[in-house]
């Protein structure tokens, strides 16, 4: 297939594609290290990760100058294995997105090591360099996930990422609730990464390789069907990794973790592997421009409903939790909207690709830096995390107050720190793609909306946390983190502070010109603005102020309503109170949903077996069950979607009279509870025990039928149970005899 | 590199042979020596089998090589032969690794001694016979002879219900070797060429095809003994009875190399000999591996004694293998292989980490088990590091087999993929969940657990597992190492066969 091939790629000189490889490299021998000799070094052997890592950060600095000096891809690649005519590659893709994004990870991941040296000093060496290895090893892995030049290795690193994370959710395991978390995240990921696999299947099968250059410069010789099935199945991978909706049940809980775990995973890095992925499969998307359609519709979802739970959190991390979720769903929306506005502009203008990977890129800063003050709060705080039990703490820990502060100005987007810029580029673009498909106009009023809710629970959470007055001893008796804590959070802070500048400073021709340019080669080379021409265009845009607006609204919200913040004790009881609303409520839509469902499983069952019929016969048979059922399918369909649209806007009137709508965000809609865990604890374990029951007592229970129902079985267990060689032996002997006379004398008189 | 040294007449047969005599004295010798006369017969199998492992390897080719041609039963056309290739170079290499591991970690057993030690060198011999073997009567009494040691050793050294697993092992596999033979007589007769030479078979089946019944019938035949072997489901309730009973060292051997000889017999002898029939049996093969994948699956949910949960997952793995067989295509028969040897290193591992458990603990069951890793750190992180590798962690070998099954599956079956992929979250799910109430979490102290005399994996047990552990990782990250020899047999006898 693969006929055409890509514009030829240069190599990485011999130096450079040692250096390379030391990038993965290093990490992985650093958390070998450790974890066999860790227990006899400092801090669990942290001093090697450090060495390792800050390795890479030099190595990735060397790359990224020369790429910033306008160098052009280079890659490094060795055949891996080979099956018939599949060839498989260990290679390296150094463009401006892979080595832009590596380098970010690099200093982010050295700054939040160093800041674990004493955020994680309590623990002891033994189970301390548990931590620093699976960390080490995660940092190889979103490196890898990210340098890599075909699907199959980055696949591999993006699942070893999944390993570490799931280490590391569960590093306190002996506590329930992480051993929980920690087996949550992998198994919601893994659904994502099924999608994933079978996605990168069909690539492989239709091109005949799976190098990202290869494939962009064949996309042509393949059908638009199999190209959307495959994006869309690669966008799962992305949905499950970057817990976007509906997948989005595992990252809250992912906070059993440590702090600084949190801050690197589930904050700054392995999340951003899923917008990273559908961003480096962008040209696949291209093709059929409906996929930016559903990528944006998921983005835009994600962000509004997670936003809405983190307004009600009263755990400081959950805060943040929510909050990258949310950031994460404007991402998508970024990149779907980019999309659209990229296909259908006449200029096809990059500007949405690139709003979301400066998003991408501030975002990372800020919240690392916002969870890595949150555990120095939490430190602080002697490992309390609830936001009741603070106040206060911004004379007890000014450091951490004031480079929060920075962070949490950047988040809800006030100029002229980073969040403001790239934001305004996600809403702008949003609004533009809403001329090309009127659901963008909605998304990006869904957007503004998010953008409100945002600047009100960032500070909400800094006024409860930081202003008033101490309200438990803890908040009290609260103190300063250390130097190597509080450093890295100044220089995060300088980055939260001016990240998004670039886009307006002319700085290697502006984060414009450096961030598009990997796909000029497969999309044609879409225009981009000047960086003075960007500033002058959004500070003429009224909507810039509008965004503007909306955060200052939330600032001043959030003052109000955390002065009269409500009595803990008094608290608790009217959260428990809705869960029977709730119960109702997904009683009713599960109802609504059981009926057409049965309906779509007994016809899906005949169509199987109709197909299956087809496949041995050769005959129309599936065909003819899915003509005859699909209207009925769609009218079931649509009396099931009136039956959940109608339980559930009457529950919500109820939930709303009874003043619990506030719980009901705060225990995440119930989707968990309602939803997963019955799927995940009754649904699988009945089929589970059900097949067991069947397994034991039919099938097995068939077989011991037969076996008593022989006559010799008396005679025959009886000799063989008395356990002697001989008497066994003797048996042998005599049907080796019988089978040998049986050769010699009776076959040859068979006439076949 | 030059290998031709050991091209020499009667490689194979020698080094049966020199197993074998040098297996006597762990019967017959002074107790306190068995095993070490056991662990010593292992080592001319060892040596010439990676010797021809890496050979094949590095020569990779489809056709046999360090062939012995002897004549036995000239007037029957039975003979000594012995080859390896692609397909049984890694099969044997694993078998002689096996034995002096599983040697190793039964090293403290203390009753009887020299039966114990004696049948796994033995064991290891009749294994070795069946996977180099090219002559399907010598085939069949190798295949024979492997039940009797493992039938021993599930019947003398196993668990309360012994008696009844190794009878019912003993019959169920006996009753499907007998019908294989039926099998074996008919391809015999059909094909008139008065030999049982495989290689003959296979080249004179492909070339002159076979009446249509015969062919249905006989492959029907054939596959049937080999699928209670695999074991597929739904032959496969002696599975979880003898793995629960046996011995570790039983379980290691029976799950890492003995149910390989089911599909090694289907992708040596049933599909090559009869592809026409094998073709049009292709379907059937479909359903029933997706079948056992996912109902072995949720089997596993199931399961309370983790023994019995890794022989369940046994049924499913060993279906992916049904499935790829299916697919006639280089990518599902090369991945077949690999899945062979994969599962065969990290099952092995598995079954190792219970018996370790079972020492440990002195109980499997789940139910009673929890939060024991802080008492057991050593045993939980490998036993976590196996369950991973067998669910398909890339980086290990589990991975590339399922990969490349997969990619066949949608070469072959296009959107069919969607049923049996589900069994990638089912098998996470139940490993995860297994490992979470077993290990991890609060210490729930049942009250018939010895919590104060709880202690981690010993070092006799402790290092076995973790060479085995060791190579899930290699082959895992290098895959040409095994994929190389795999993948030129997987051409070579698609192409005999005339689909590829």
């Amino acid at each position: 297939m693969a006929e055409g091939h890509a514009t030829e790629l240069a190599q990485l000189s011999g130096t450079d594609a040692v250096l390379a490889i030391l990038v993965v490299a290093l990490p992985i021998v650093a958390s070998l290290v450790v974890f066999l000799q860790g227990k006899k070094h400092w801090r669990g052997g942290a001093a090697f990760v450090l060495a390792a890592v800050g390795a890479t950060v030099l190595i990735m600095g060397r790359f990224l100058l020369r790429t910033l000096q306008g160098g052009e891809p280079v890659g490094w690649s060795v055949e891996w294995f080979s099956i018939g005519q599949y060839h498989f590659e260990f290679g390296f893709l150094l463009d401006n997105l892979s080595v832009w994004l590596a380098s970010l990870v690099s200093l982010l991941a050295f700054l939040i090591v160093l800041f674990s040296t004493h955020y994680m000093h309590e623990e002891p060496n033994a189970k301390l360099r548990r931590y620093y290895a699976a960390k080490s090893l995660f940092i190889a892995g979103m490196l890898g996930t990210v340098l890599m030049d075909n699907f199959l290795l980055m696949f591999i690193f993006w699942e070893i990422m999944g390993l570490c994370s799931y280490l590391l959710i569960g590093y306190w395991y002996h506590k329930d609730s992480a051993a929980t978390a920690a087996k949550k995240a992998f198994l919601t990921t893994r659904l994502g990464d099924i999608l994933l696999m079978v996605g990168i299947i069909l690539l492989m099968v239709e091109f005949h390789t799976l190098s990202y250059r290869e494939i962009f410069a064949n996309l042509d010789q393949a059908s638009k069907g199999m190209l959307y099935a495959a994006g869309l199945l690669i966008f799962g991978g992305a949905v499950g990794k970057s817990a976007q909706f509906p997948l989005d049940l595992w990252l809250p809980d992912a906070m059993e973790g440590p702090t600084t775990v949190s801050a690197l995973i589930h904050a700054a890095t392995m999340v951003k592997a899923g917008v990273f992925l559908v961003a480096r499969s962008f040209p696949i998307y291209v093709e059929n421009p409906e996929s930016f359609v559903i990528i944006g519709v998921i983005g835009g979802i994600t962000a509004l409903y997670t936003a809405s739970m983190a307004l009600v959190a009263l755990d400081i991390k959950r805060v943040l939790a929510f909050s990258t979720l949310s950031q994460l769903g404007y991402m998508f929306l970024a990149l779907g909207a980019g999309g659209i506005y990229y296909v259908n502009s006449a200029d096809h203008s990059g500007v949405g690709f690139t709003a979301a990977m400066l998003h991408l890129m501030n975002h990372a800063f800020f919240k690392a830096l916002l969870f890595l003050g949150s555990a120095s709060v939490i430190l602080g705080m002697h490992h309390h995390q609830d936001l009741r039990d603070m106040g206060g703490l911004r004379h007890k820990m000014p450091k951490t107050y004031a480079t929060m502060m920075v962070g949490t100005l950047a988040i809800a987007g006030i100029i002229p720190f980073s969040g403001f810029w790239s934001k305004d580029e996600v809403l702008a673009t949003t609004f533009k793609a809403g001329s090309y498909d009127p659901v963008f106009t909605l998304l990006w009023v869904m957007g503004v909306l998010t953008a409100l809710m945002t600047a009100f629970y960032m500070f909400r959470m800094m006024f409860l946390a930081f202003h008033g007055t101490p309200r438990t001893e803890h908040a009290e008796h609260a103190h300063e983190s250390p130097g190597v804590m509080t450093g890295p959070l100044v220089v995060l802070a300088v980055f939260a502070a001016i990240a998004g500048l670039w886009l307006v400073t002319p700085l290697a021709g502006g984060f414009e010109a450096v961030i598009t340019s990997p796909y000029d080669e497969y999309l044609g080379h879409p225009h981009h603005a000047a960086p003075f021409d960007i500033l002058v265009g959004i500070m003429t845009e009224p909507k810039t102020y509008l965004s503007l607006g909306v955060a200052v609204l939330g600032i001043f919200l959030a003052r109000k309503y955390t002065k009269g913040l409500p009595d803990k004790e008094a608290d608790e009881p009217a959260m428990v109170e809705v869960e029977e609303h709730a119960q109702k409520l997904w009683m009713g839509i599960g109802l609504g949903a059981a009926i057409p469902a049965a309906v779509a499983v007994a016809l899906g069952i005949l169509w199987v077996l109709g197909a299956l019929g087809d496949a041995i016969t050769g005959g129309g048979a599936a065909a003819t069950v899915g003509g005859f059922f699909a209207p009925a399918l769609k009218l079931t369909g649509a009396i099931g979607a009136i039956i959940v649209l109608g339980v559930g806007l009457l529950t919500g009137i109820a939930l709303a009279r009874a003043n619990g709508l506030r719980a009901y965000a705060y225990h995440r809609y119930y989707v968990t509870q309602m939803v997963y865990e019955p799927l995940g604890n009754y649904v699988s374990v009945g089929i589970a025990t059900v097949s067991n029951l069947f397994d034991r007592r039919v099938i097995d229970g068939a077989v011991n039928g037969i076996g008593s129902l022989t006559l010799w079985k008396g005679a025959f267990l009886q000799r063989m149970q008395d356990g002697r060689i001989s008497s066994y032996l003797n048996t042998l002997a005599i049907g080796a005899a019988l089978l040998l006379a049986f050769l010699v004398l009776i076959v040859p008189e068979v006439r076949w | 590199m030059d290998f031709s040294v050991l091209e020499i007449d009667g490689l194979i047969p020698y080094t049966l042979l020199a197993t074998l005599l040098l297996g006597l004295p762990a019967f017959f010798g002074p107790e306190q020596n068995a095993k070490k006369w056991a662990l010593f017969s292992t080592v001319p199998a060892f040596l010439v089998t990676t010797w021809m492992f890496v050979d094949v390897g590095i020569n990779a080719g489809g056709g046999y090589r360090y062939v012995t041609n002897w004549t036995w039963v000239e007037s029957l056309g039975i003979s000594l032969s012995f080859g390896v290739d692609g397909l049984s170079a890694s099969l044997a290499w694993l078998t002689a690794l096996l034995t002096p591991l599983v040697i190793l970690y039964s090293w403290k057993e203390g009753h009887r001694q020299n039966l114990f030690f004696g049948l796994l060198a033995i064991l290891n011999v009749t294994v070795l016979g069946v996977f180099t073997t090219l002559d399907l009567f010598v085939f069949y009494i190798f295949w024979e002879f492997v039940l009797i040691p493992m039938y021993f050793l599930i019947a003398i050294w196993g668990g309360p219900n012994r008696k009844y697993a190794s009878f019912k092992f003993f019959v169920y596999t006996g009753a499907a070797s007998l019908v294989m033979l039926l099998g074996f007589m008919a391809v015999y007769f059909g094909a008139g060429l008065q030999t049982f030479h495989i290689p003959t078979l296979v080249t004179a089946g492909s070339q002159f095809g076979w009446a249509k019944e015969f062919g249905l019938i006989t492959f029907g035949v054939l596959a049937l003994g080999f699928l209670v072997k695999l074991p597929a489901v739904p032959f496969h309730t002696w599975l979880p009875d003898a793995h629960v009973q046996a011995p570790t060292a039983g379980s290691v051997m029976l799950a890492g190399v003995l149910l390989k000889m089911g599909s090694y017999g289907l992708m040596r002898i049933a599909f090559p000999m009869l592809p026409e029939a094998a073709m049009a049996y292709q379907w059937v093969f479909f359903v029933l591996g997706s079948v056992a994948v996912l109902y072995g699956a949720f089997l596993c949910l199931a399961q309370d004694d983790l023994k019995s949960l890794i022989a369940y997952s046994s049924v499913s793995h060993m279906g992916m293998i049904t499935i790829a067989l299916a697919t006639f295509n280089d990518l599902g028969w090369a991945g077949a292989a690999y899945m062979n040897v994969a599962h065969g290193i990290i099952a092995a591992g598995m079954f190792m980490a219970a018996g370790s458990l079972q020492h440990s603990t002195g109980t499997r069951l789940i139910s009673r088990l929890g939060g024991i890793a802080q008492k057991t750190p050593r045993l939980a992180g490998l036993t976590a590091a196996l369950f991973l590798a067998s669910l398909g962690l890339p980086g290990m070998m589990g991975f590339i087999a399922e990969f490349s099954i997969f990619a066949a599956i949608w070469e072959a079956f296009g959107w069919w993929i969607m049923v049996p992929i589900w069994s990638v979250l089912i098998t996470a799910g139940y490993y995860l969940w297994a490992l979470q109430r077993a290990f991890y979490g609060s210490e729930r102290r049942h009250r018939d657990v010895d919590w104060e005399h709880m202690h981690d994996i010993n070092d006799t047990e402790r290092w076995p597992t973790v060479a085995l552990l060791i190579l899930a990782i290699i082959f895992g990250v290098l895959p040409a190492l095994l994929l190389g020899q795999m993948d030129a047999w997987s051409q070579s006898i698609l192409h005999l066969m005339g689909v590829a």
